[in-house]
C-alpha cells in the first residue's frame, strides 16, 4: 500500500494580525517538510524564519533574484534568521514556498530551500542552512519589530515521506 | 490520522494529432490551492515556444516578473497587460529531439475572493548552447475563484506525449499558534 505523503500538519488563516506564526510539536514522524506562506495585501515589511527558537549567529542563506528590469544576488553569514523577502519590498502578496530537508537527522546541521514570488516586485530563490544538529520541532514565521502578517494571511505546514 | 492532501484531479496525455491547448474546466472547490505541473513539445519551427496559462477564459488582468537563464546569460523581465501568465520558453521542433519543457505552476488560495498569485518554474533543456530555466512570479488580478485552466501553445500545437495534470492540495487544520 502506498505510503502517504504531502500530508497536512497544521494550517493557520489569520483573523486578526500577528507578528508570529508557531508550528510546535511537530511531528517527527516524516523525511521533509514543506511550509506554503501566503501573506495578505496588508502584510508588512518582513517574512522571516526561525527554527527552534535559536537565534544569535546560526543562520546561513544566500538567494538571487529578479525584479523585471535586472538579476541580483544576497548573502548574509551567521546571522540571526533566514530573510526570504530581500529586496522585494515586502511580504504582501507574496507567494513563498519552504522546503526543509532531512528535518529530523541528528547528525547534520539543518538545509533549507525557498522560493518567493512577488508579482508586483520579483521573485527569488533561495537556500540556507542553520548551524544546528537537532531535529527541528519548532518553526516560527515572523515580522520584525511592530511589523504584522494581515488579516486573511494564510500559513501551512505538510509533511513528506521518505 | 493525516492523510494524504495533494491528490490528482486530471491528467492529458496528447495524441498523434496533436492539440492546441490542455484545458482542466468544471474544477472542484473542494481543496485549497492548485498544482499544475505540464511537460510539453511544440510543433513550430523554432528552438523554443512560449506557454502560457489562462484562466477562467479570462484575457484581462495578467502580469509576471520572470528570473530566467539562458545558459549563456541570465535576465529578468516583467510583463503587464496580458492575456494569460508566460511560463516559460518551452521545446519546439528546431530543439533537441524527444526533448521537453517541464513547467510547475503553484496556486495558493484558488477558491479565495483576492487576486490570485502564482509561482512557476520552468526547464527547457537541450543538447545546444541555449536552453532555459524561468521562475515567473505571476497575478491574475481578478477575484473569481477558479473553475478553469488554459495551458496554450503559442507556436504550432503540443505534439503527441505532450502531457499536463492537474493536482488539488488541501490544507490541515490547526497546529499553529500565533502572537
Amino acid at each position: 500500500m502506498p505510503t502517504p505523503t504531502y500530508v497536512p500538519l497544521a494550517n493557520v488563516t489569520l483573523t486578526s494580525t500577528a507578528s508570529s506564526v508557531y508550528f510546535s510539536s511537530i511531528s517527527q514522524s516524516y523525511r521533509h517538510l514543506v511550509l506554503v506562506v501566503a501573506p495578505s495585501s496588508t502584510s508588512d515589511t518582513f517574512l522571516y524564519l526561525q527554527m527552534n527558537g535559536i537565534g544569535g549567529s546560526s543562520y546561513t542563506w544566500g538567494s538571487m533574484m529578479g525584479d523585471g528590469s535586472g538579476t541580483y544576488v544576497n548573502q548574509n553569514m551567521s546571522t540571526e534568521t533566514f530573510d526570504l523577502v530581500p529586496n522585494v519590498g515586502g511580504a504582501a502578496n507574496a507567494i513563498c514556498t519552504v522546503n526543509f530537508f532531512d528535518y529530523t537527522a541528528t547528525n547534520k546541521n539543518k538545509a533549507i530551500t525557498w522560493r518567493t514570488d512577488r508579482p508586483s516586485n520579483g521573485t527569488i530563490q533561495g537556500a540556507g542552512t542553520l548551524t544546528t544538529t537537532g531535529a527541528i520541532t519548532q518553526i516560527r514565521v515572523w515580522e520584525y519589530g511592530t511589523n504584522v502578517f494581515g488579516i486573511g494571511s494564510t500559513f501551512a505546514l505538510y509533511g513528506i515521506a521518505g | 490520522m493525516a492523510g494524504e492532501t495533494m491528490a490528482l484531479i486530471s491528467t492529458v496525455t496528447v495524441g498523434a494529432g496533436g492539440a492546441s491547448e490542455f484545458v482542466f474546466d468544471s474544477i472542484p472547490q473542494t481543496y485549497t490551492d492548485l498544482m499544475i505541473v505540464h511537460s510539453t513539445r511544440q510543433s513550430g519551427g523554432v528552438s523554443f515556444a512560449g506557454v502560457n496559462t489562462q484562466f477562467n477564459s479570462s484575457a484581462t488582468g495578467y502580469s509576471s516578473r520572470r528570473l530566467y537563464g539562458t545558459g549563456s546569460g541570465t535576465a529578468s523581465d516583467s510583463q503587464s497587460g496580458n492575456s494569460a501568465i508566460p511560463s516559460g520558453d518551452a521545446n519546439a521542433s528546431s530543439s533537441t529531439s524527444n526533448t521537453y519543457t517541464t513547467v510547475t505552476m503553484y496556486v495558493p488560495n484558488y477558491t479565495g475572493s483576492t487576486n490570485k498569485s502564482t509561482s512557476s518554474e520552468s526547464v527547457s533543456e537541450a543538447n545546444a548552447t541555449t536552453a532555459y530555466q524561468f521562475m515567473v512570479a505571476g497575478l491574475w488580478a481578478n477575484t473569481a475563484a477558479i473553475t478553469r485552466v488554459a495551458i496554450t501553445s503559442t507556436n504550432g500545437n503540443f505534439v503527441q506525449y505532450s502531457t499536463a495534470s492537474l493536482y488539488g492540495i488541501l490544507k490541515g487544520s490547526g497546529g499553529a499558534t500565533v502572537s
